[in-house]
């Protein structure tokens, strides 16, 4: 046994010296027909052609090769392949030795094989997402899903950002229902409707422009999931104190030939609804002119708090809008879109002002009581023909306005009324015509709209005694405004396509005609004859002009670049039958703009601007006799038609590195503006202003700076972000006749810290301070510092619930009860069956009952404080189908 | 203007690198396990090896399908939800014989980012063990790499040294790998011959030089939150904070599922 031990391990002994003295070492080179050496080839040692590989080499830069073998066998098989050449093979014996290997060429192929071939969807400009997957626990209506998808951002008035430009059409199931008003159906969509949501980039909407005029734009489809879709959503809401209500019921149907949304929202907890109907059209031409509502006149305001409107809105609102797309045949629609809104709001205040002017400090304390009482109709009919060769679209939209508000002010020496009625009427035509014409394209627009306003503000008692009765009180002064206006623009022009670019020069024309007659009446009806508080304005702005612009991006996209070259014939003309004085002004304005966009590396990118610009004197600029625009301010520009030149400049920087999750960019830019006028201010006792504008050169200038960064530390699971600004602006104001040189600068840091604590913890803190200094000439004269910080805190204590947690703190240095303190909270349970939200908010637990905030303008400071929505609790049931 | 348009053109040709050819393309099946914990984690993707002489490219069908589109004449970029849907796996691998060199190129989010490293990393043990896969005689070869031990199923009649991902230096095609545990597993599916041998523009100067362990985190930290990522390089969600930390929180479950990487060590 242990003999046969000793002997099993002696035969090893002699298998390992005899394997290790049989190891054999083969060397060569490989070489192809020219001789030249062949790197890469594979040199396999077998025993014989068929069996397996006992050793292998691979030929180095030189062509060579060594391979160990370790057999016993006399002969070996040897075989050199590479690709493309025959493969060399050749019985050797088994004995150290050198090989020169010379292949020659083939032309024969590799032997192919194909288990199964793979299909490749085709695809083009198109993000197409699937809802299901994006859609969350908590999502009920479109916009929730949406604000979610990779570039999509959802501003707080609603409108839709895609890659931080604005969305140009909100389609569902093609069909462009709402126009630019699509938050209608954005808020109030079901999500289980909806199957896909694609987002168009670079989306033509009008087809003959397809593959002739690049887009920069995108838009949004709603794909449904069935044919015939009836869908909507109901909510209702209940709270205390005072009683509060809430609700929203908006049915909606979808088919192929027809849609339609309608809507009834009401509520008094502070929900301005009115954004559900805002318009985010984007005008394709860019006409200057518009039919949006002028305010001439104004009851005295108290400036609202910076945070969401549940706060502090006091409203009682009712919305109704009915939507309708008729689709006649294949490219022709047929749509009609009303909408009233009726709101009544009130605002409580106090604002304390202190005016500076170089020789003197003014102060004015008003206690603030308003209603507004707001009665809007707006309608849209629009019949649109997009098909492939031709495009016809024409719109008649109006808006009718019957606003009224009525504010109380107290003051410690006197109490004053104001009421306003502010009716507005708009109607506009806008057309746009395409046809091709051969290789080209022939486009046409015509813009028309007219607009009436008779503005009435009655101020008791009378205000500005010395001007008006020689310095006695009296008991009223009554403003009216009548003014109107109408407008066509028309341009032509035509598209072509010239290789990678594309050519769309533009000829056009445009007129505006405006006519502003003002008023003022004292006690009994009197009117006040002298000539200087009356206006009799006519003003005619026209201009002949040509457009166009070209853009470029380099093949490796590290260049961007665009150059736009308007230039514009302009003249204005303004009428005083009053004055029986006539002033003009003629001129030719090239206003380029060139924007560079430059990627220097992978982590670093630059950018920069510059442009020219011209602005002239606005009818809002431009009378004669005085205008009692609020109770204390009374304004006239008797001076030439304004002109102003802006240069811009501007340039940044961007750093961005994913390994250290490290982010910084820093920006400056530079804005110097020339004009002709200057405006004088008068401030007299209790904060009366009178507004002049003298004819006298000028200028300012304004620098900005601004630099942010944020870093992730993976340990901590957290994320820091610090962000901060400099502003300087140096500009020239008379101010009781006294020529200054006001200075401005402010200061601003950010910071913010988001944690993840644990799964079921989430906290966010932000803060920000800044400073803000003003100053006539060297010498400061106030320094305004302002604090605001807030926490939120999540909890996730199971799947279907959540609540949350926030607290806020404003504090401002100059007034003395500048610290304000807000507690909320938050807390919602999710149904299953049937599919329904239960929230539960509870808002301003502290009860704050004002907000006080402070700022300052360029010569006075203002110190306000708004009445808040008492501490309430609001329960909302909501769902949708 | 003009001839800044020139100017500014020469200076993009300038960009331009040599281009390498590849005449043969070799399609794996790829199944790996997402959840290391989780057996029936399976999933399942395409990859495509273009053979050149000399050197090669690897990447996932959906990469490869991406890049083909953007390098058209007339480029079509793919739809993000498809891309995202046909791979999990977007890095490219070029393999240089010549210089014995791997480049993994990868785009995380917007950072374009790639490591250089060194070729033969694996020390294969030749098996005396033959079988038949899909007509190749092929022969079995041992290795380890990245901490997992492999076996490798190679054809000696296709001369190339490579094979799928980072695998290469057998003396012949790698035909089938698969890790011991069976979590990483490539087949071959197809080989063929281009009739048009394709000429792939690589150009990866504009790609960032990084380490292996910074672009592995780069790519884990988009992972985990991408959403914080594109934040943080200016793209904006409208969401309210609530919104923000409810996604965060399906993502970050998503992103603890998949705790299986092919390499678990470098």
């Amino acid at each position: 046994m242990n003999n046969s031990k000793q002997f099993f391990l002696f035969l090893i002994l002699i298998f390992v010296v005899f394997t290790g003295y049989s190891q054999k070492e083969i060397t060569g080179q490989v070489f192809d027909h020219q001789n030249e050496k062949l790197s890469g080839a594979t040199v396999l040692i077998s025993k014989d052609s068929v069996s397996s590989i006992l050793a292998y080499a691979i030929s180095d830069v030189d062509g060579k090769f060594k391979i160990a073998v370790e057999t016993d066998r006399d002969s070996l098989f040897l075989k050199v392949s590479y690709l493309g050449f025959e493969t060399f093979k050749k019985t050797i014996g088994n004995e150290a030795q050198a090989l020169n290997v010379k292949l020659s060429p083939s032309s024969q192929s590799l032997k192919e094989v194909l288990v199964k071939s793979e299909i490749i969807q085709q695809r083009g400009d198109t993000l197409s997402f699937s809802v299901a997957a994006f859609k969350g626990k908590n999502d009920r209506v479109i916009a929730d899903v949406l604000k979610k998808l990779p570039g999509i951002d959802i501003r707080p008035n609603g409108q839709i950002y895609y890659k931080n430009e604005p969305i140009q059409n909100y389609y569902i199931e093609g069909l462009n229902l709402l126009e630019g008003r699509y938050s209608l159906a954005n808020n109030n969509l079901s999500v289980e409707a909806v199957s896909k949501v694609e987002i168009l980039e670079n989306h033509q909407p009008v087809k003959v422009l397809d593959s002739l005029e690049f887009s920069e734009r995108s838009s949004i489809n709603i794909k449904l999931k069935k044919d015939v879709t009836l869908s909507g959503t109901a909510t209702a809401g209940m709270g205390a104190a005072p009683l509060l209500w809430k609700t929203n019921v908006t049915p909606m149907i979808f088919t192929k030939k027809r849609q339609a949304i309608v809507t009834y929202q009401s509520n008094n907890t502070g929900n301005d609804v009115s954004g559900e109907i805002r318009n985010f059209s984007i005008k394709h031409s860019g006409s200057e002119f518009d039919i949006d509502k002028t305010d001439w006149l104004s009851i005295q305001n108290v400036s609202e708090p910076p945070f969401r409107a549940e706060r502090w809105l006091d409203n009682n609102i009712h919305l109704g809008s009915l939507n309708i797309l008729q689709h006649i045949k294949e490219d022709l629609d047929l749509k009609l879109n009303i909408s009233y809104l009726n709101d009544y709001q009130q605002q409580d205040g106090s604002t304390q002002t202190r005016y500076f002017t170089p020789t003197d400090t003014i102060d004015v304390i008003e206690n603030t009581n308003n209603a507004i009482f707001v009665s809007k109709l707006e309608g849209q009919l629009t019949f649109e023909n997009n098909a492939d060769k031709n495009y016809l679209k024409n719109q008649l939209e109006f808006n009718g306005f019957w606003n009224a508000n009525r504010g109380f002010i107290d003051r410690p020496d006197a109490q004053i009324k104001q009421q306003l009625d502010n009716p507005f009427f708009g109607i506009k035509n806008d057309l746009r015509l395409l046809r091709t014409l051969g290789k080209q394209l022939i486009t046409f627009d015509s813009n028309t709209g007219f607009t009436a306003t008779n503005q009435d503000l009655l101020v008791q008692p009378g205000q500005f005694e010395a001007i008006f009765n020689d310095g006695d009180p009296y008991g009223e002064i009554r403003q009216l405004v009548s003014s109107k206006k109408i407008y066509t623009d028309n341009s032509a022009g035509f598209t072509k396509a010239l290789g990678k670019f594309t050519l769309s020069p533009k000829f056009g024309f445009s007129i505006q005609n405006q006519q502003l007659d003002t008023d003022i009446f004292l006690e009994n009806g009197e009117e006040v004859l002298d000539s200087d508080f009356k206006n009799r304005n006519q003003f005619v702005e026209s201009s002949v002009y040509f457009k166009n612009a070209v853009s470029f991006e380099s093949k490796d996209e590290t260049w961007n670049l665009s150059l736009s070259t308007p230039l514009e014939f302009k003249s204005f003309r303004l009428e005083d039958e009053n004055f029986e004085e006539q002033r003009g002004l003629d001129r030719l304005v090239f206003e380029p703009y060139f924007y560079v966009k430059k990627k220097l590396s992978a982590f670093w990118d630059a950018n920069a601007s510059a442009g020219l610009s011209y602005d002239f004197g606005k009818l809002q600029q431009l009378y004669y006799g005085f205008l009692l625009n609020g109770y204390r301010n009374l304004n006239r520009y008797n001076a030439p038609i304004s002109e102003e030149t802006q240069q811009n400049y501007s340039g940044g920087l961007n750093y961005r590195n994913p390994l250290k999750q490290l982010f910084l960019d820093a920006s400056y830019s530079y804005n110097f503006t020339e004009n002709n006028l200057l405006y004088s201010s008068n401030i007299g006792e209790n904060g009366r202003t009178i507004l002049e504008a003298v004819a006298r050169d000028n200028s300012f200038d304004n620098h900005s700076f601004s630099a942010g960064g944020s870093k992730y530390f993976r340990k901590l699971k957290t994320t820091f972000k610090l962000n901060t600004s400099y502003n300087l602006l140096k500009r020239q104001q008379l101010l009781n006749n006294t020529m200054a040189e006001v200075k401005t600068r402010s200061f601003t840091l950010r910071g913010s810290v988001d944690a993840e604590i644990s799964s079921w913890l989430i906290a966010n803190y932000s803060g920000t301070s800044s400073t803000y200094t003003s100053g006539f000439g060297e010498r400061d004269f106030q320094q305004i510092e302002t604090q605001q910080h807030m926490i939120d805190l999540y909890f996730y204590p199971k799947e279907n619930q959540y609540l949350s947690v926030s607290g806020e703190y404003y504090e401002n240095s100059l007034s003395e009860n500048g610290d304000n303190y807000f507690v909320n909270l938050g807390y919602q349970f999710t149904f299953s069956k049937p599919k329904m939200d239960l929230n539960i908010n509870w808002q301003n637990i502290l009860n704050t009952d004002a907000f006080t905030k402070a700022y300052n303008n360029q010569y006075y400071y203002v110190q306000s404080s708004y009445r808040l929505r008492p501490s309430q609790v609001l329960a909302t049931l909501k769902f949708t189908f | 203007m003009r001839k800044l348009i020139i100017a500014l053109l020469f200076l993009s040709l300038g960009n331009l690198q040599a281009q390498k050819s590849y005449t043969y393309k070799a399609t794996y099946r790829l199944e790996y396990q997402e959840d290391s914990t989780d057996t029936n984690s399976i999933k399942s993707e395409t990859g495509v090896l273009y053979l050149g002489k000399g050197h090669s490219r690897y990447s996932s069908l959906g990469k490869a399908v991406k890049d083909s589109l953007e390098n058209m004449t007339n480029p079509v970029m793919m739809r993000m939800d498809e891309y995202n849907q046909m791979t999990s796996f977007k890095y490219t691998i070029f393999k240089d014989y010549q210089e014995n060199e791997l480049i993994l190129a990868e785009k995380v989010f917007q950072y374009e980012l790639k490591y250089i490293q060194d070729l033969k990393t694996i020390d294969w043990k030749i098996q005396p063990e033959n079988k038949e896969i899909l007509g190749f005689n092929v022969q079995k070869g041992l290795g380890s790499f990245a901490g997992r031990n492999y076996v490798a199923w190679f054809a000696p009649e296709l001369p190339f040294l490579d094979g799928p991902y980072k695998f290469s230096g057998l003396p012949g095609l790698i035909v089938e790998i698969s890790d011991l545990k069976n979590q990483y597993h490539f087949s071959l599916t197809g080989f063929q011959e281009l009739k048009t041998p394709i000429k792939k523009l690589l150009n990866l100067d504009n790609y960032k030089t990084v380490s292996q362990e910074e672009l592995d985190q780069v790519r884990d930290d988009y992972n985990r939150d991408p959403i914080g990522t594109m934040q943080k390089a200016g793209v904006k969600f409208g969401w309210s904070e609530e919104d923000e930390a409810k996604q965060k929180k399906e993502l970050t479950k998503k992103y603890k599922e998949r705790n299986n990487p092919i390499e678990l060590q470098q």
